[in-house]
Formats: structure tokens, C-alpha cells, sequence
């Protein structure tokens, strides 16, 4: 009996040992309830009179793994809202936003009034759901300046390009300030090579507080940046709510593509009430310059 | 602070004295020594010595000492060990005396002294107040089937109730609940940060070299600290004083050799033991290919007997993983990256028996070091990122044993730990965008002073009650502990009791881990000014009992319920490399942990080997992290069950085996995703929503592994044995992944869970001669 079970486990071991090269295991499906969709609203107040909001709707994780695809109607008609109501309030004003296309919505009344509280409100007919946020614009911090700094780095061979600013902090209030640095020629080679929207590279801004730096005191800052010799570089700097810093703040981080790998998941912050994204009007202060060698 | 010292050292001081005292009128002498393989001359843990006569008894410590007080006049003293003969010294007692023995291997033993030894040991598991322990015999450890068939002793802890495993295939012990961090793991008393080769898939000890191995879990005894969930004890073997031995293996992926003999025959002995995994060895020989990785080991121990009381010991371990390719460009530069990580320790002991006989000291001396580093260059720029914890530390461990009834532990230990966390060196054009910095050393330094008693009441009842103070003095900011601790049981007759325990243990260092993998971004971290020290409260109460032939089956159920404080994880989107400001990226909380351990063990006979299985359940609550709501711990897992049996055929031909059922780990995905312009609307990103942190679970994963081994004619001088196995031998997936992929059939995405491994089968070849 003991012979045998022995002969039997010995030619099943040398089969699993013949076999095992070339054997994976059958991966196991696993159901993921999938929530109700949830309205997405993102706004950037155009200087002088206009604002620029966007409005979606959350879609299945299953639905496009890294991107999707803007020209498939299929996908579009879930994500985009095309027939939204959307009002912003504020100082007794009520602006009412019109769409531009599907997802997008604009106003060209929007009084930019410093310290006033804005509250947006949209209303999505098809699905009877309504959202609301509500901002404030803080006042301008004005960029003093904005000047370009070039790097040689013989080892490699190359010019860095990069450029440095400077402000002043005003004084007796904590400020948290958002810079944006767009590299014109990069976005409109990027448009015109793909036609997508979507961009892995590292997001281009700068949110901090002047916590560290003492209130009132000026700041100047050299972001990492990469560029080429002729670009046009457009920097602006906001003074932000502290809530949309946090927001800013944790969408850096979690933008790290480590982080992404090792690190445990992070659900940004939102202002939208029954929603995602975030609803921030700010006023900001714009520079450009050419990188030059 | 300390309000309450005076009247609790009074308290202790009293009982003390109340158990201490020596019955008056009769003549008491002391009788002790140590008891040793007679084979081996390795010292023996755990051996019964009993007075036929009186019948009192004690068991030798972890040095093999042992010391028993009895009345004057005639003792016959039996020395009763499993796998072993029993020894009977008769003596006349009429002064303290000295007596080591060697006891022989059971080969042909008569079949009432191997009923005998199995008694004891059953009894032993009944009328001690240890709970919360697990002992396995190294050679059933050995025999356990594994992942590679490399013998691992922490992978087959894992299979133990109470202990869960990480990922798929590591050595991540998660304990009662609690974090990989929060295991103390020694080598000789020398801490071991880093457990694992092969990014964890490996553990770092060459069980040819160990001799035993102890794991609490609960209850721990005064003398042990420092971690808030267990306490891994591995002892290195001494070498054989007897005779020039060597063994070792041929695996699949690494080999392993250990050469032991005498220094002076019966006085004192060495063993040297070394291993390498050779895979990029194969990949040069066979292929044009490299394979850039191996790891290797080296274990040494010499211990010296100068005198009857005295002796010496000296033990080092030295292991690292090397991941290393390196090319020259075609301008000339050097270009690759270099990783090298490992622990090196060394440890000194000197064991003493005071001339009262009664009295045993060990005094140890620690060196312990931990290093990572990465080196990386392309096109004539150089970086290093490296991170150290260099470990001083001096002990001394006292065991008096002033009666059969009463056993005393007390010590003290003072351990200097440097952590240099992330220090980055760079060179060339790089330094523009990446700064060197040399990040300043956080200095900790750990005393702990200890006292624990463990005394006979009566015959229902036996405690052992005791108390560590320790505290860290670390930047400026000096942290207390106060940890006292109780066990207690009560027989309810002979072969069943019951036992309660209660632990406060301190912890003065956190890893804080990003993933189940021994990644460079896990980080040792020292308490500091704002990084506060963790703490944990363990209550346990369990029922133990033995039966069958010979008393060989152990049954024991334990509950336990554990409450952790200022536990430590990573921020939500922490960065994790590159960062000199790691304190602001770590969030505190608390933690909790319940549950219920089943344990069936049967270390003799054909048969052989344990059931486990364990109910528990381990939460976390960080105010930082999920909104502040209550989350799963990373491997809460409600069900683990182990079948892990040895079976001989014959004296040569046997069948090892290990079936494991474990409930899935939580994890989250991501549910749904929305589109959100960047904040100059210069572009879109995609981003996640993700439900509440580990609310789903993976599905359950069940395995089976074996191992057949075929044993060599046994030959005077020669001893060979074939191991041929297969790990998950059906070959079934252990979901720790979570992917979306396309369904092939509906052409639509769904989630799909994988494994790492499928079936993998091993072959090895074991000698010793």
C-alpha cells in the first residue's frame, strides 16, 4: 500500500515538475459594485468678465484603463453633461452659464470682486441631480517678476532651462498661493501631435503657504522646470482659498508616480456637495517670458 | 510620573519575600549544571530534571542551564528530554554540587522512555504559565514544505495560528493583529531589522545553523521588550564539541554549507555556516544573459567552557543582497545601479553560575548594523542614496532559582541606536536638480530594566508576574514605559488548565512600509521629538490540555484581545523617496485586535506535525487617514486554517505536506474615475475615486505545498537525502493583486484577481557527513 502511494506521489511530483514551467494559475474574476455616477465640476475665471467651468460625470473605473478617448460619442454622451442648468451667485447677482459644447460651460458677466463668496449650482434635468459649491475670490497678489535662468551641463551635454519669480507676500493674513507655469509651445505641440487632452507629464504648478516663509516677508522661488531655447513660458501666480490648496496640495502628491505604485489610495478633497472636483475662482496675476540661451 | 513606585516596589519587594523563603528545619542544597547532546555537545533547551525521590523538578533554560534546591541526603536526579534517553544521576547531597550530563539520541530507546518524554513535554504545555508561545522542533520546521523548497523557518511560523502572512510567498510576519514592525526578531539577542532576501521572499536565517526558535505572541515574559506584537527568539546552533561535522544543501536556488567541530574536545566548539543563491551564476553559464542579483550569508559562532561556571560565547551573522548592473556607454561612462542591503550582528555572551549554585548570569554585548544602499550612474553622474541603524547594546540577565517553586528573572539593558535615515550623496551635472544631504543621525538611547517571578502557589495554582520599566532618551525628549506583566494558571487537573495573561509592551522605533515587498522606501524610524513611542495592551486567556498515545497530541485555545496606540503609517500621497522631512509624511493612530487561536500539535510518531486555525479580526483607526472612520489592518483576515503534516513510510521514505485556507485581505479599488482639467486648464487628468480604505476582499486563497524526501542508506560517515516538492501543488491562484483586464469572450473590462506564483517545483539535495 505504502509501495504504491509512494510510486503515485513520486510520478505526480516529476509530472508537476515536468509541468511546472509553463503552468500560471487561472486568475479570478471579482465583482466591484461600481457607485452612481456623481456630477464633476472644475472652473478657471478668466481675467476681466469670464469664467470657463467644466461639468461631468463620474464613469465606471472599467471604462478606459489610462485614458479615454474624447472622440468616442459612446464614451463621451456618459461623461459629458450637455444640458446642465448652471447658476453662480454671488454679491445679489445671479449669472446664468451657457454651454460652449457638451461638458463645458461659460459666463462672460462674471464680476471678479475680491473677498466675495461665490456659490455654484448645477442642475443635471436627465438625472435630477443638483450640486452645489461655494468659493471665494481672493484678492490679486501682483508678480513682481518673472525672469529666465539657463543651466549648461557639459556632462550631459545640454541647457537647462528654468526661470525664477518673485512677490511680495502681503502682510497680516495667511496666504497660500498656486503658481502655474504653462509652456506654450509644449501644449500647442502637444494638441496638434495627438489631439489629446491628456498629459502624463509631471502637472506644472506650485501651491505653498507662506507659513514657512514668515507673513508679509517676499518670496522668491526656481521650480524644477525643463524647457527649450524660444519657448513661451506663461506663468501665474493665484491667491487661493486654503481649501483649494489642500485640494492642490494632495493632487501633487498623489501625482507621484511612487506614490501611485506603493502607496495607499488617496480620494482628493472636493467643495462640491454631492460631488467631485473642485469649484475655485481666482484672480490671478500672469507673466510671460522667453527662454533664451 | 513614577507617583506610584514607592508603593508598588514595596509590593513586589514583599511578595518576593513571601515566595523566597526557604521552608525552615530541613538541610537544602543546590545542585545545578548544564545538560548537552551527547552527539552534538549543543546545549539543551527545555530538558525536565527531576528528583525521583522528592519529586520536585525544574527545566533547563535557554542556555541548557539548569539549577534545583533540594533537602540533604540521597537524590536521584532523572534528566528527561523528547527524541532523547532519559538520564538517571544518584547522589548523595551534602554540599552544593555540579552536575552537567550528556544526554544520548533515542535510537533504540525502550518504548517506556520515549512515553516518558512525551509526558513531559504534554505536561509541561499544561503547568507552566507560558501562553501565547509557539515551539516548534527545528528538525519539524525543517521538514515543513516552502515556497522554492528553501527551508524558511518564518514562512512555516506562518502556518501557525495567530500569525499571518504579507504578499504571496514573503516573510512578513503580521502577529495578533499587529504590523510587520511590530515583531522583535533575534538572532542570539542581536536585533535583526531586515528579515528577508529576495525583496522578502526569502528570510534571511539558514536554518542549518539555528537551534531553536521561540515565538511569543502574548504574555510575554518580563525579560522581553522593546516590539508591541511578538518576540521571535532564534538561538544559533554551538558546534559540535565532540567531532569535525559538516552539512548542507543543494537547492534551487541557493546553497548552503556549515562546517562545526571542536576547539577543545568537551570544552568548546565552533560552527561556521555560509549561503548563496547562485541563480546568476546559472543565467552566466547557461545563457549569454546576466542575471544581476544573489544574495549570500554567513553565520559564525565559537563558544568556550573555562571553567564549570564559566562560559564564553562569540556569534555573528553577515548577510546581503546585491542587485548590481553595471555597463560602460560608448563615450566611456559608467552606467548602472547597484543596491546593497543586509544586517550584520555580532554578539558576545558570558554565562556564569554564581558559587551558591543557585544563581545564573548572562551578559551579552550587541552589535547590531543595517544598510541600504543604492548607487546609480549614467553619463558621469554619480548618486548614492543610503540609510544605516547602527545597534549597540549591553545586557545582563540574571536567573535565580532560590526553590522548585519559585524561578526569578531580572536584568537590565542599555542599547545605543543611530539611525541615519536617507542619506544622499550626488555628483556631476545631477547636483543641479538633486542636492546632496547629509541627514544628521537621530540618536535613541533604550534602557529597560526588568523583574519577573514565576512561582508555585500551590498545586492548582502557579503565576508569573513582573514588571519592565524602559524609556528612550531622543532628541532632547526622554519617553517612559511602564509594562507590567501576569500569567497565571490554574490546573484543572492533570491534563487540562487554564491560563490568563496580561502584557503592556513599549516600542521606541517604527517601520513605516508602503507594501508587502521588502521595499528600499520601508524605513526604519526612530522615536523622535513628535514621532512618539508605541504601546500596546494584550489580554489573553486560554485552555490547554494533552491526550492520546503516549500524551503526544497538545491542544490549546487561546482568545486574545489587543489594543495598540500611536501606531504609525504613511500620509495619504506621502512621498516616500528622496524626502528629508519623512516625520511630516507619517500620520499616528490607534489599533485593535481580537480573536481566537486553536492549536493541535503532535510532535511524535510516524504522524506528526499541528492544525491551526484562528479567528480574528484587526482594525486601525488614524484621524489623518479614510476620513477618520475605522479601517481593516492591511492583512486582517477573518479565517486562517493549516493542516501541516509529516509522514513516514519508512525510514527512508517520508511525505510532508501543508494544506492553508486563509480568508481574502481587504484592499481597495478603484471604483470609478472622472476627468478633471488641470488648475491653468493647459490639460485633462484622470482621476480615481476610491470607496472606503480596505472595504472589499480579495477572495479566499487555499494551497497546497509538499515535499517528498528520500533518505540515503545511512553509512557511517556519509548522510544524504533527496527533497523533491511542489508549492501550490494545484496550482491555484493566491489573489494579492487586483488588475483590470479584458474578458476575451465579451470583449468588455472587468477586475481580475492574480497571483505571483502558480505551481513551482523544487528539488534539493541535503548531506551532512
Amino acid at each position: 500500500m505504502s509501495k504504491a502511494f509512494f510510486g503515485l506521489i513520486l510520478l505526480l511530483l516529476s509530472a508537476v515538475v515536468i509541468g511546472s514551467c509553463n503552468l500560471s494559475p487561472v486568475p479570478l474574476d471579482i465583482e466591484v459594485n461600481e457607485p452612481p455616477q456623481k456630477l464633476v465640476i472644475s472652473s478657471y475665471a478668466i481675467p476681466e468678465q469670464s469664467g470657463l467651468f467644466t461639468i461631468t460625470r463620474t464613469f465606471s473605473a472599467l471604462l478606459g484603463t489610462d485614458s479615454i478617448d474624447l472622440n468616442d460619442n459612446s464614451i463621451t454622451s456618459k461623461v459629458l453633461v450637455d444640458n446642465a442648468l448652471a447658476v453662480v451667485r454671488y454679491s445679489n447677482v445671479v449669472d446664468t452659464l451657457f454651454a460652449v459644447a457638451p461638458g463645458i460651460y461659460a459666463t462672460v458677466h462674471l464680476q471678479q470682486i475680491p473677498n466675495a463668496e461665490y456659490t455654484l449650482e448645477v442642475f443635471d434635468p436627465k438625472t435630477q441631480e443638483k450640486v452645489y459649491a461655494t468659493t471665494t475670490l481672493l484678492p490679486l497678489t501682483t508678480l513682481d517678476t518673472v525672469f529666465p535662468v539657463t543651466r549648461r551641463l557639459d556632462q550631459l551635454n545640454q541647457t537647462i532651462f528654468t526661470f525664477q519669480y518673485a512677490f511680495g507676500d502681503p502682510v497680516g493674513i495667511q496666504n497660500y498661493y498656486l503658481v502655474s507655469y504653462t509652456n506654450i509651445n509644449t501644449l500647442l505641440s502637444q494638441f496638434s501631435s495627438t489631439g489629446n487632452l491628456f498629459n502624463f507629464n509631471q502637472v506644472q504648478f506650485n501651491v505653498f503657504s507662506d507659513q514657512n516663509n514668515g507673513d508679509g516677508q517676499p518670496i522668491q522661488y526656481q521650480p524644477d522646470f525643463g524647457g527649450s531655447e524660444g519657448d513661451t513660458l506663461v506663468v501665474a501666480l493665484s491667491n487661493i482659498p486654503k481649501g483649494y490648496y489642500e485640494y492642490l496640495a494632495a493632487y501633487k502628491r498623489s501625482g507621484n508616480l511612487l506614490s501611485q505604485l506603493t502607496g495607499e489610495p488617496v480620494n482628493l478633497p472636493t467643495n462640491v456637495q454631492g460631488g467631485y472636483g473642485y469649484f475655485a475662482l481666482t484672480k490671478p496675476s500672469i507673466k510671460t517670458v522667453i527662454l533664451r540661451e | 510620573m513614577f507617583n506610584w513606585m514607592p508603593k508598588t516596589w514595596i509590593s513586589v519587594f514583599l511578595l518576593l519575600h513571601l515566595f523566597l523563603q526557604t521552608p525552615l528545619g530541613a538541610q537544602q542544597f543546590t545542585v545545578s549544571g548544564y545538560v548537552y547532546d551527547h552527539v552534538s555537545g549543543e546545549s539543551l533547551i527545555g530538558v525536565r530534571v527531576q528528583d525521583s525521590i522528592s519529586g520536585k523538578s525544574t527545566i533547563t533554560n535557554t542556555y541548557g542551564f539548569y539549577s534545583i534546591t533540594l533537602p540533604a541526603g540521597k537524590v536521584a536526579l532523572r534528566f528527561i528530554y523528547l527524541g532523547f534517553a532519559n538520564q538517571e544521576k544518584n547522589l548523595r547531597l551534602q554540599n552544593n554540587t555540579t552536575v552537567s550530563v550528556r544526554l544520548g539520541e533515542h535510537e533504540n530507546l525502550l518504548q517506556q522512555v520515549v512515553i516518558s518524554a512525551s509526558s513531559t513535554r504534554a505536561q509541561e504545555h499544561v503547568k507552566t504559565t507560558e501562553m501565547g508561545k509557539l515551539s516548534v522542533p527545528i528538525e519539524l520546521l525543517k521538514r515543513t514544505p516552502v515556497l522554492f523548497g528553501e527551508n524558511d523557518l518564518i514562512k512555516a511560523i506562518q502556518l501557525m495560528p495567530g500569525v499571518k502572512r504579507g504578499g504571496e510567498g514573503t516573510v512578513g510576519m503580521f502577529v495578533r493583529g499587529g504590523g510587520s514592525d511590530e515583531n522583535l526578531v533575534l538572532l542570539d539577542e542581536a536585533p535583526v531589522y531586515n528579515v528577508g532576501h529576495a525583496l522578502g521572499f526569502l528570510s534571511v536565517f539558514n536554518t542549518n545553523a539555528i537551534k531553536n526558535v521561540d515565538l511569543y505572541k502574548g504574555a510575554f515574559p518580563a525579560q522581553y521588550g522593546g516590539r508591541l506584537s511578538s518576540i521571535l527568539d532564534v538561538r544559533m546552533r554551538e558546534g559540535n564539541d565532540q567531532g569535525f561535522h559538516a552539512q548542507g544543501s543543494i537547492g534551487n536556488i541557493a546553497s548552503n554549507l556549515s562546517i562545526e567541530g571542536p576547539i577543545v574536545k568537551g570544552k568548546g566548539s565552533f560552527i561556521f555556516s555560509g549561503r548563496r543563491s547562485y541563480l546568476d551564476k546559472m543565467v552566466e553559464w547557461l545563457t549569454p544573459g546576466k542575471f544581476p542579483y544573489f544574495f549570500y550569508d554567513l553565520n559564525m559562532k565559537l563558544n568556550y567552557q573555562i571553567s564549570e561556571r564559566d562560559r564564553f560565547f562569540v556569534s555573528s551573522y553577515l548577510g546581503r543582497d546585491v542587485l548590481a548592473a553595471n555597463a560602460v556607454d560608448s563615450s566611456g561612462f559608467n552606467t548602472g545601479i547597484e543596491t546593497r542591503l543586509g544586517n550584520y550582528t555580532v554578539t558576545g555572551r558570558w554565562n556564569h553560575i554564581y558559587p551558591s549554585q543557585q544563581m545564573f548570569h548572562n551578559l551579552t554585548l550587541v552589535r547590531s548594523q543595517f544598510r541600504y544602499n543604492i548607487a546609480g550612474a549614467a553619463f558621469g553622474n554619480n548618486i548614492l542614496i543610503r540609510s544605516a541603524i547602527d545597534d549597540y547594546a549591553i545586557k545582563i540577565d540574571y536567573d535565580y532559582r532560590p526553590s522548585t517553586k519559585s524561578t526569578i528573572k531580572m536584568g537590565a539593558a542599555l542599547t545605543n541606536h543611530v539611525f541615519r535615515p536617507n542619506l544622499i550623496s550626488v555628483q556631476g551635472d545631477i547636483s543641479d536638480f538633486l542636492k546632496s544631504r547629509k541627514n544628521s543621525a537621530i540618536i535613541n538611547l533604550e534602557a529597560a530594566g526588568y523583574i519577573g517571578v514565576d512561582h508555585v502557589l500551590n498545586p492548582s495554582w502557579r503565576i508569573n508576574f513582573g514588571l519592565r520599566l524602559s524609556g528612550s532618551a531622543v532628541e532632547g525628549t526622554f519617553y517612559s514605559g511602564y509594562e507590567p506583566r501576569l500569567s497565571a494558571r490554574y490546573n484543572i487537573n492533570d491534563r487540562h488548565s487554564i491560563k490568563f495573561g496580561y502584557a503592556r509592551m513599549t516600542q521606541y522605533l517604527h517601520l513605516v512600509a508602503s507594501s508587502s515587498l521588502a521595499l528600499p522606501t520601508d524605513l526604519w524610524y526612530s522615536v523622535t521629538k513628535n514621532v512618539k513611542p508605541g504601546a500596546s495592551d494584550q489580554w489573553s486567556v486560554g485552555w490547554f490540555t494533552y491526550f492520546g498515545k503516549k500524551d503526544a497530541i497538545q491542544v490549546s485555545v487561546e482568545l486574545y484581545s489587543k489594543k495598540m496606540y500611536n501606531l504609525i503609517e504613511y500620509r495619504e500621497g506621502a512621498r516616500l523617496l528622496l524626502n528629508d522631512n519623512y516625520e511630516a509624511e507619517l500620520v499616528r493612530g490607534t489599533g485593535a485586535a481580537s480573536g481566537i487561536e486553536f492549536m493541535l500539535q503532535k510532535n511524535t510518531g510516524r504522524w506528526n506535525g499541528w492544525i491551526g486555525y484562528t479567528l480574528s479580526w484587526a482594525t486601525r483607526v488614524f484621524p489623518n487617514l479614510n476620513g477618520g472612520q475605522m479601517f481593516y489592518a492591511r492583512y486582517d483576515r477573518r479565517h486562517d486554517f493549516s493542516i501541516v503534516a509529516n509522514y513516514d513510510f519508512t525510514k527512508r521514505l517520508g511525505l510532508s505536506f501543508a494544506w492553508v485556507y486563509s480568508s481574502g485581505s481587504p484592499f481597495t479599488p478603484i471604483v470609478s474615475k472622472y476627468v478633471m482639467p488641470y488648475p491653468n486648464y493647459a490639460g485633462v487628468d484622470l482621476l480615481a475615486v476610491y470607496p472606503l480604505r480596505n472595504s472589499y476582499r480579495l477572495h479566499a486563497s487555499h494551497r497546497l505545498d509538499i515535499d517528498f524526501v528520500i533518505k540515503g542508506r545511512k553509512r557511517k560517515r556519509w548522510q544524504g537525502e533527496w527533497h523533491m516538492g511542489a508549492y501550490n501543488f494545484y496550482n491555484r491562484t493566491q489573489p494579492n493583486r487586483v488588475s483590470i483586464v479584458v474578458d476575451e469572450k465579451t470583449g468588455k473590462e472587468k477586475y481580475q484577481e492574480r497571483g505571483l506564483f502558480g505551481v513551482i517545483a523544487s528539488l534539493s539535495y541535503n548531506f551532512k557527513f
